[in-house]
Parts: C-alpha cells; sequence; structure tokens
C-alpha cells in the first residue's frame, strides 16, 4: 500500500547472512537490505544473489520488504534493480537522488509492477530539486532524507542540534507533503544514545516527518513510540469519523465536526490515527 | 539390558558398585529414613593450632589416601585455583584413584583431564563443564559419573549416598581457627552457601585462604567447629575472573524479544502483583526479563517480596530503589553484588541447602512464584536437557534447573529457537535433565508453548494477543527453517548419570561414537 | 540461469566466514566430489549434500569440485553462496 505505516526502515547489510532470518521478531515497518553503502564492491554479486535468496525465503511477518539498490550509473545498479522487482520486492529505496531523471529513469524497468520508490536525498542539488523529485512519478511513495552524504556536500559540520540540517528536513517535508506522500528523516547513528534519539525523532516528528531511518533493532521500539498518537489526537480521530459516520448515513457529502468542515485527508488521517492506536494497543478495536 | 524409568529412558541397573532407582516422578520417591553422621572428633585442646604450612601438609594430616572422596564448591568460578592447586599436589603426592566432589567445574578445570586420563581421579559426582564434560563423553572415566543438581547434591551427603572424606574449602579470608567467608578480600566471592552442608558432614574440613585475618573472622558462613586446618596460600583465584566488573543486559534482539514475551505473559496471567517473588541468574535472557519487570514494578509501584539469585548489579539497583524488598543470595557474579551483600542488611546470603534441598521441611524454592531457566533442548512433553548438546556431548551441570522447576509456581524456559542451525526443540531430548511435569511454559521468539498439564494458564491467556500455541507448531515452524536434523550416535557404554534431586536416576548418558 | 556451465579451472569463491554463513568453493574437475566441513556436519550433512547437488542440478553442471566450510548457514544461504561462486567461476 502506498501510505502504509512507515515509521521506521531499519537497514540491514545485505551481505551478512546472521541476522536476516529474524526480520520478523525486529517489527520494524519497513526493512531495507541493503546492498549499497553496507556492501563493499568486491561483495557487490555475493550480496545481490543473498538478497534474492532472502527476499525469497525469510519471514517478514508485517514488515514491508525493501531493497537499497546501487545507483543505475554504478556496474551493479541495473542488476540490483532486476533482482529486487523478480522477487517481490515491495519498496525500492535510491540513494542520491538529484533530479526527476533519476526516478523516470528506472520506471522503464519496472513495468506494471506494484512496486514503490523511495528516493533518499543526500545532497544539496536533490534538496532542491525535492519536489519535481517527489513528483516524478505515481510510484514514488516515501521522500527520505540522508544527512551524513548531505553534510559533506555542503561542507558543513553534523551537530547535534542539527541547525544545518533544517531547512533541508523542511524541504524534504514540503516537498512530500504537497505530492502527498510520506517523508521519513535521516538515521540516528549513535546507538548508544537512547535519549539523543528520542529527542531527535520528536524533533522529525514535529516536523511533520512520518518516520525515521534505523540502523539497530534496538531503535524501533523508542521510535514507535515517540510516532504514536497522543491522546488528544485519539479523542480527535475519533470525533472526526463520528463525524465522518453522521454525514455518510445522512447521505451527506459534507463531513462537520461543529462548524468546520473537514475534508477528505484530514478524515484519512483520523482512520491512520486509530489504526494506530488499536495497533499500538492504545485502544480496543471497535467497530 | 536395563531399567526403562517412568520417562521412558533406559538406565543400567546398578553403577559404580551400587544399586540404581529409577525415576518414578518429581515428587514420588520416599526418602531413606535418617540422614547420616560423622564421627565424633578427638576434641582440641586449647589453643591447639590449626594453621598448616602447606596444601601438601593438609593432604598428609588429613590422611587422603587412594580411593580418597575430595569436595570442592566453585564460588570461584573460572577463576579458581584451588581444585588445580589441590589436585596438583595430590598428584605429586602420587595419590590415585580419587573420586572428586565439586559443587561445579568450570573450563579452568582443563589440567584434570591428564589426571582423569592417568586414573588419578576415578569419577566425578556432582557437576562438570566444558573440557572436563568432553573428557567424560569420551569414556576417560574408569567409573560412571554422575551429575546432580545443586539441591541434589546436598541430599546425597545428607543422605549418606556421597561420603566426604576430606572437603577443601576456598576462603577468601579466614581466621587461622577456620571462622571463614568470601564476603571479602581481595578473592571475595560473596557467599559460601555451596560448602555449609560439606563443612558439616565431610570428615576432614580444610580451609585454603589468600587472606588470614585475625580472629575471629566476621562475618562468617563456615564454622569453626567444623575445621580441622587452615592453610593459606598467595592466591585463591583471579579476581577478574571471580566476579567481573559489571553484567550486561544482552543486546541481541532475539534475547530481547524472549524475554519480553516471557514477561508479557506473566503479566497478562496475572503474576507480576504486589508481593511477588521471582528467582533469576545471570544469563542475558534472565537478565533482561528482570530488567523488563523491574520497569512494571516501577511504573506501577507495586514491590517484589524477594528475589532469589543468581545476583547481579541489575537487582541490587532494584532492591537499593526499594521494589525488593529482600535479595537472597546463592551467588553473586559481579563487584556491585558483593559490595551489597556486605553492606545491606536487606541482601541475605542462603545456603543450597535452604535454597534447594528436596529432603528439609521445605526450601526457598518452594515458595518462589516464577522462575527463569534455560535449556540446550526441549522437547514435545516438555522434558529439558541442559546437560548435553544435541551432539551428545556433557558440557554443562545440572546447577538448581530441577530443584527451581520443582519447586516455583511457574516455571518458564527461555530460549532462542534455534542455536546454530540447531533446533532447541525436538521430539526427545538427547538427555533429560529435567522432567516436563515441573516445566510449565516454554517461551521462545518464534511462539510460546504452555504444558497442557498447567489448564489454569491455558484458560488464563486464552485472549491474549502473544504467539501462543502448541510446542509441535513451534517445532513446525522451526524445522521448516533449520531442516530437521538426524540423531547423533552413541556406543552402549553408560559414563554418566543424571540424577534427579530425589536421588533417582532420570537418564543415563552414553560414550558418544564418532 | 546461466546454461553455460564451463566452470574455469580457477573455480569460483564466495561467503563469509561467519556465524550463520559458509564459504562455497567450485572448481573445474573431471568428476563429482563434494567435501563439507561444517559445524553442524553430524545433523546436517544429508541435507547441505543434497543442496548442493540441486543447486549443481539447476545450473546445468554435472561434474566439478566442491568445498564447503559451513558455520551454521541455513539452506537458502548455501544455495546463495554456491550460485555465487558458479557464477565467478564462470
Amino acid at each position: 500500500m502506498k501510505d502504509r505505516l512507515r515509521r521506521t526502515r531499519l537497514y540491514i547489510p545485505g551481505n551478512n547472512p546472521s541476522i536476516m532470518h529474524n526480520i520478523a521478531i525486529f517489527e520494524a515497518d519497513t526493512v531495507i537490505l541493503d546492498l549499497e553503502d553496507a556492501v563493499a564492491p568486491p561483495d557487490k554479486d555475493a550480496a545481490r544473489i543473498l538478497v534474492k535468496y532472502a527476499l525469497k525465503n525469510v519471514d517478514f511477518g508485517k514488515t514491508e520488504k525493501g531493497v537499497r539498490i546501487n545507483p543505475l550509473n554504478t556496474p551493479y545498479g541495473k542488476d540490483d534493480l532486476e533482482m529486487a522487482i523478480e522477487n517481490e520486492c515491495e519498496i525500492i529505496f535510491l540513494p542520491k537522488v538529484e533530479n526527476a531523471s533519476d526516478i523516470t529513469n528506472i520506471e522503464g524497468y519496472l513495468g506494471k509492477r506494484e512496486v514503490w520508490l523511495a528516493p533518499i536525498i543526500e545532497s544539496a542539488r536533490g534538496i532542491l530539486n525535492a519536489p519535481e523529485i517527489a513528483t516524478a512519478s505515481e510510484r514514488v511513495a516515501l521522500l527520505c532524507f540522508g544527512a551524513e552524504d548531505f553534510t559533506k556536500d555542503i561542507g558543513a559540520e553534523r551537530t547535534r542540534e542539527g541547525k544545518e540540517l533544517f531547512l533541508a528536513r523542511q524541504m524534504i517535508v514540503l516537498a512530500a507533503k504537497s505530492a502527498g506522500i510520506q517523508a521519513s528523516d535521516t538515521v540516528f547513528s549513535d546507538i548508544n544514545d537512547l535519549d539523543g534519539l528520542i529527542n531527535e525523532t520528536k524533533l522529525a516528528k514535529s516536523l511533520g516527518f512520518d518516520g525515521k531511518g534505523v540502523i539497530h533493532p534496538s531503535q524501533i521500539k523508542p521510535i514507535h513510540e515517540v510516532f504514536a498518537p497522543t491522546e488528544e489526537e485519539i479523542d480527535y480521530a475519533k470525533k472526526v469519523l463520528d463525524a465522518f459516520k453522521e454525514a455518510e448515513e445522512k447521505g451527506s457529502g459534507v463531513v462537520a465536526l461543529g462548524r468546520k468542515m473537514i475534508d477528505k485527508p484530514v478524515v484519512e488521517r483520523a482512520k491512520r490515527i486509530i489504526k494506530l492506536a488499536e495497533t499500538m494497543g492504545l485502544l480496543k478495536k471497535e467497530n | 539390558m536395563g531399567i526403562i524409568n517412568k520417562l521412558g529412558r533406559e538406565i543400567p541397573e546398578e553403577a559404580n558398585g551400587k544399586k540404581l532407582i529409577p525415576f518414578k516422578g518429581a515428587f514420588s520417591r520416599k526418602p531413606q529414613e535418617k540422614t547420616v553422621g560423622r564421627k565424633i572428633p578427638i576434641p582440641k585442646k586449647p589453643h591447639e593450632k590449626k594453621l598448616l604450612k602447606s596444601i601438601r601438609e593438609a593432604i598428609e594430616k588429613c590422611g587422603v589416601k587412594d580411593g580418597a572422596h575430595i569436595s570442592f564448591h566453585h564460588h570461584l568460578r573460572d577463576g579458581d585455583y584451588v581444585v588445580n592447586m589441590v589436585m596438583e599436589e595430590i598428584k605429586r603426592m602420587g595419590i590415585k584413584d580419587v573420586v572428586l566432589f565439586p559443587s561445579a567445574l568450570f573450563p579452568v578445570h582443563k589440567p584434570l583431564v591428564e589426571m582423569i586420563e592417568k586414573g588419578i581421579i576415578r569419577r566425578i559426582e556432582g557437576s562438570m563443564n566444558g573440557p572436563v564434560g568432553d573428557a567424560c563423553s569420551h569414556g576417560k572415566f574408569h567409573d560412571i559419573c554422575i551429575l546432580r543438581s545443586h539441591g541434589g547434591r546436598v541430599r546425597a551427603i545428607k543422605a549418606g549416598d556421597i561420603h566426604i572424606d576430606c572437603a577443601f574449602i576456598a576462603a577468601s579470608a579466614a581466621d587461622e581457627f577456620g571462622n571463614a567467608t568470601g564476603v571479602f578480600g581481595k578473592s571475595r566471592f560473596g557467599p559460601l552457601g555451596f560448602s555449609l552442608v560439606d563443612s558439616q558432614y565431610a570428615d576432614k574440613v580444610v580451609i585454603i585462604t589468600d587472606n588470614l585475618v585475625p580472629y575471629p573472622c566476621h562475618p562468617f558462613t563456615i564454622e569453626s567447629t567444623n575445621v580441622d586446618y587452615v592453610v593459606k596460600v598467595d592466591s585463591i583465584g583471579d579476581p577478574n575472573k571471580i566476579v567481573s566488573g559489571t553484567t550486561r543486559i544482552t543486546r541481541s534482539p532475539t534475547r530481547l524479544k524472549i524475554a519480553e514475551y516471557a514477561v508479557r505473559f506473566l503479566d497478562e496471567a496475572g503474576i507480576i502483583s504486589d508481593g511477588f517473588s521471582f528467582q533469576t541468574g545471570a544469563g542475558g535472557i534472565s537478565l533482561a526479563a528482570t530488567k523488563f519487570i523491574g520497569d512494571i514494578m516501577r511504573e506501577r509501584g507495586i514491590k517484589a517480596s524477594f528475589v532469589l539469585g543468581g545476583v547481579t548489579k541489575l537487582i541490587v539497583d532494584l532492591l537499593n530503589e526499594g521494589l525488593i524488598n529482600v535479595l537472597l543470595d546463592g551467588q553473586l557474579f559481579d563487584e556491585a553484588a558483593c559490595d551489597s551483600l556486605l553492606n545491606d542488611s536487606n541482601h541475605i546470603e542462603v545456603s543450597v541447602e535452604l535454597s534447594y534441598d528436596i529432603h528439609s521441611k521445605g526450601c526457598i524454592a518452594n515458595m518462589i512464584d516464577v522462575a527463569f531457566l534455560g535449556a540446550t533442548e526441549v522437547d514435545f512433553d516438555f522434558n529439558v536437557n541442559v546437560n548435553t548438546h544435541s551432539d551428545g556431548l556433557l558440557l554443562h551441570g545440572i546447577g538448581g534447573h530441577q530443584d527451581a522447576a520443582a519447586g516455583a509456581g511457574i516455571t518458564m524456559i527461555t530460549v532462542p529457537s534455534f542455536r546454530n542451525r540447531l533446533p532447541i526443540l525436538k521430539e526427545k531430548v538427547t538427555t533429560v535433565t529435567t522432567p516436563g511435569e515441573t516445566i510449565d511454559v516454554v517461551v521462545t521468539e518464534m511462539g510460546i508453548a504452555i504444558n497442557p498439564g498447567r489448564k489454569d494458564l491455558i484458560k488464563k491467556m486464552k485472549n491474549s494477543t502473544l504467539p501462543i500455541m502448541s510446542i509441535k507448531d513451534i517445532y513446525k515452524k522451526i524445522i521448516d527453517i533449520t531442516g530437521k536434523p538426524a540423531e547423533p550416535a552413541f556406543k552402549d557404554r553408560v559414563i554418566a548419570l543424571i540424577e534427579y534431586r530425589d536421588g533417582t536416576i532420570i537418564d543415563a548418558v552414553r560414550e558418544v561414537s564418532e | 540461469m546461466s546454461v553455460n556451465n564451463l566452470l574455469s579451472p580457477q573455480g569460483g569463491v564466495c561467503g563469509r566466514d561467519e556465524k550463520s554463513d559458509c564459504i562455497a568453493e567450485i572448481y573445474a574437475f573431471d568428476h563429482l566430489e563434494i567435501k563439507i566441513h561444517s559445524k553442524v556436519e553430524k545433523f546436517f550433512k544429508e541435507q547441505i549434500e543434497n543442496t548442493i547437488k540441486t543447486v549443481l542440478k539447476e545450473n546445468g553442471i554435472k561434474t566439478a569440485k566442491v568445498i564447503l566450510k559451513d558455520n551454521g548457514a541455513l539452506d537458502w544461504v548455501i544455495r546463495a553462496r554456491l550460485e555465487c561462486a558458479i557464477r565467478r567461476a564462470t
């Protein structure tokens, strides 16, 4: 589904089988079998074949199957892409995307398959072209931010508060939301710093991000908890859905909450919040 | 030719010249009439010296000869020097055919293998680990070895099934009259609970310490009334391996998941409530489960009435936080636990007899609500193996497994579903350590199985969202991933017996065929 | 799948000497020889052998020298590493 829950996208090195058979236990929303930065050039072919078998044999549970391929202009990209789409990969992560043509070039290979694209923007040019990247194809479902390479690209220094990333983050969110798709924030690399992770995730949520990159399974639960809907959000969502039901029963095309008109995206968001609340055990399942 | 016991395992009729009793059920055997006594010692004259110059002198004065029965404790774990020092001296003195009664052995005791091969040691009763167990599995002992649980070892001593000629008790502090402890000193290790019964029943008792203190040593666990001699050595062990700096909770996602499932299960079954109690150890999953329980107690403002450990910093922190009323300590594993035992009056040393002995008027295990235990294998009848790996090699002792499982209100086996492609679940375990009737729940990351005999738990968990399924279904899930392993091959020769805590024989271990 | 099953004499190697992984080596040979060194030989030797034979068959390879050094790798991992070794050897 194009806008399924993507609070966490967990990177798993593509040439390392030992953690792959645990994918279902991690309970990440999306897993990214990584053929790019996690794999050294001599191992690219081995990783590609291993990931092919992993896609076919490992239990992903409720987790979305993702692969990060190498860029198409490398010797590996096309073979990675072919392998991924022939083996039921659900979402393809494209690194170092800079313009719309990076997306449209890929489209040609995809045929009629249902597979989503998740461009990772990691450079200044990519950030400036974010709006056109987000709308380059109906298949683009998730716009991701890669801060590490971005900071290097602009010659800035990575800081804890991330001032150097503010505009880039907001561009990603603006581009994604105006295109009606999701935005995912960059990974937090210090796996021993739980407080730091939670703070950065809270920042991402407040900026409008729908999720965050993950490099270790221990980061998944804390991030999910940050993205959990608050009591106020759940109450409001309930009211919206009640208003929607009322309108449906009346046969009215207009949904109203008090004096306010509620349009479709708000209703959809309310449905998602209720569903998320139920999944996280914050709300008992009702009809 | 042998007898088939209640679990369908074939055991020999006799071993080492004694008739064997087959396992009949966890609470079925009638005990012997009385405990044994020992010779009343010739009174020591006032101010008579007990301090000897060397281990050799102690061995001589204690009359240790060929065929002697000697015991040791394992509180020094893999940092122990004492067992090797004493046995080295015995070897030098040309003594042979010794029977060893350690409460457990560790990889550091590898030098014993050579002595086994040379017949200096004819058998070991109690516990084996690593290289010594491997030697046993390859038929290197003269006699059949016997493995016992911590509680079972106490029972055997008290009932006279084991006779100890000489007990060598390592202590981190002792006075020259023989009062001894493990709670302070450069080589401190905490409680001396494993040796208490040895000191009370052995014919001769020798304290070996690297820290002689002025009389009276206090606090003390071993009383001078039971001690014949004291020897001072330079070092009883390696402090870095006796207690660790810190024990960490596992980071493994699989183990964390298993711990999470276990604690959620207990919570949903209504077990985690004010005043409940549990037993824990230093294993990765056990520690993680303890942490999660601590989180729940903190959140809801409830307290545990007591915890029996296996004590580490994690539990000491919970004690300090006021989340546990009393910490009962059978053995400890790190520096923080050691400090706490010494200084906190709510952290109490308990002997293994008090914790686990079946032939008592009730042991601590009988009062525990939950025990978290491990396994190398579990089968469809919920029988548990902790002694051998799937290849049949004897690599672990029983520890308190049988005892805790028999006593605890809920016994949870928390294990990964497979290790190195080898499934933990099997149709029949290679060796039975603990009978299925005492095992209540098996928790793996792939599913949770409740013993069909626990209808009360099954009822309580009816509407749970946890992945509860039959043990056969978990097995099928695992086999789908790993494939079904072949069975190991054994020779006919029985090389060890697994004794249940009541003295009956629950299984026999045969020599591996390679 | 490659129909061309001409293995080079230098052969192909793929995999890592790590937990749950294996190293597969394949060389041109005048008959079929399979050598397995595995931590779990006692339990899975037959299965591993069958897996290797299946992969060879799927790739149209009738004769070869195959050496597998295994650290408890699951079936699909062995297949992946062997397939990669074959590709590297062709």
